[in-house]
């Protein structure tokens, strides 16, 4: 997912921030994880610009064309 | 000193290295142990991970409280992206699937693993209902942005 993810980063620059969390051990990811009960990875979540979490969050697998959708929905 | 003083000393020296190292090996060495209820929940209680080995269906029936959900036959895709060192606690129905789970942990090389000895048969706990353990707030504020909104992606270099 990695190639498509920095694709879509440069593509959004500016409108939307990017983290990307790789394995454990960061406390930030760690504890977003926990909070929302991350179980698999890639998982994929979409927020909004105050906070609130949008949508159901993405696990697995999956494409550009959605992932474009999920952030173009963002406010 | 004669030649042969000097060899034996020599192998003296070679045997208290080999000694510490042996001994600096075992402490790094895993640690699986079969446990009962009252030590899972002491474990719980320090920080361990609770690791439902069971099929989503049986968990969202009911599982222990904190406890994540990695299905026994998924555990190899998604345990490498674990802390290693951070003490685990599996279980399932009868401790079949669990057992399996922790042979599995202690070859990939997690360092403290712990199976629920009889598994859920066994456990007069409490149990929760549900496919998350708690309701993670998602309204505003959920998630520290910076002014602009936010993809996430939880990934594993693996």
């Amino acid at each position: 997912m990695k190639p498509l993810v920095e694709g879509l980063k440069s593509a959004y620059a500016g409108k939307v921030d990017f983290r990307v969390y790789v394995d454990s051990g960061d406390p930030v990811g760690d504890s977003l994880a926990q909070q929302f009960n991350v179980q698999y990875v890639p998982e994929f979540m979409f927020v909004n610009a105050d906070g609130s979490v949008s949508g159901e969050p993405i696990v697995g697998g999956t494409d550009e064309a959605t992932l474009k959708a999920r952030l173009d929905a963002l406010k | 000193m004669n030649k042969k003083l000097i060899l034996w000393l020599a192998v003296a020296a070679i045997a208290v290295v080999v000694a510490v190292a042996l001994a600096v090996s075992s402490q790094s060495q895993s640690v699986r142990k079969d446990i009962a209820a009252a030590e899972l929940l002491q474990l719980q209680g320090s920080g361990a991970s609770i690791v439902d080995v069971r099929t989503p269906a049986e968990f969202e029936a009911g599982h222990i409280a904190s406890a994540i959900n990695v299905p026994v036959d998924q555990l190899q895709m998604v345990a490498p992206a674990w802390d290693k060192n951070r003490a685990i606690v599996v279980y399932c129905a009868t401790s079949a699937r669990s057992a399996e789970a922790a042979t599995y942990l202690v070859s990939a090389g997690f360092k403290k693993v712990y199976d629920l000895t009889g598994g859920l048969v066994m456990w007069t706990g409490e149990l929760v209902s549900g496919k998350a353990t708690t309701a993670a707030p998602s309204g505003a504020g959920a998630v520290k942005t910076d002014g602009k909104p936010l993809f996430i992606e939880f990934a594993t270099s693996t």
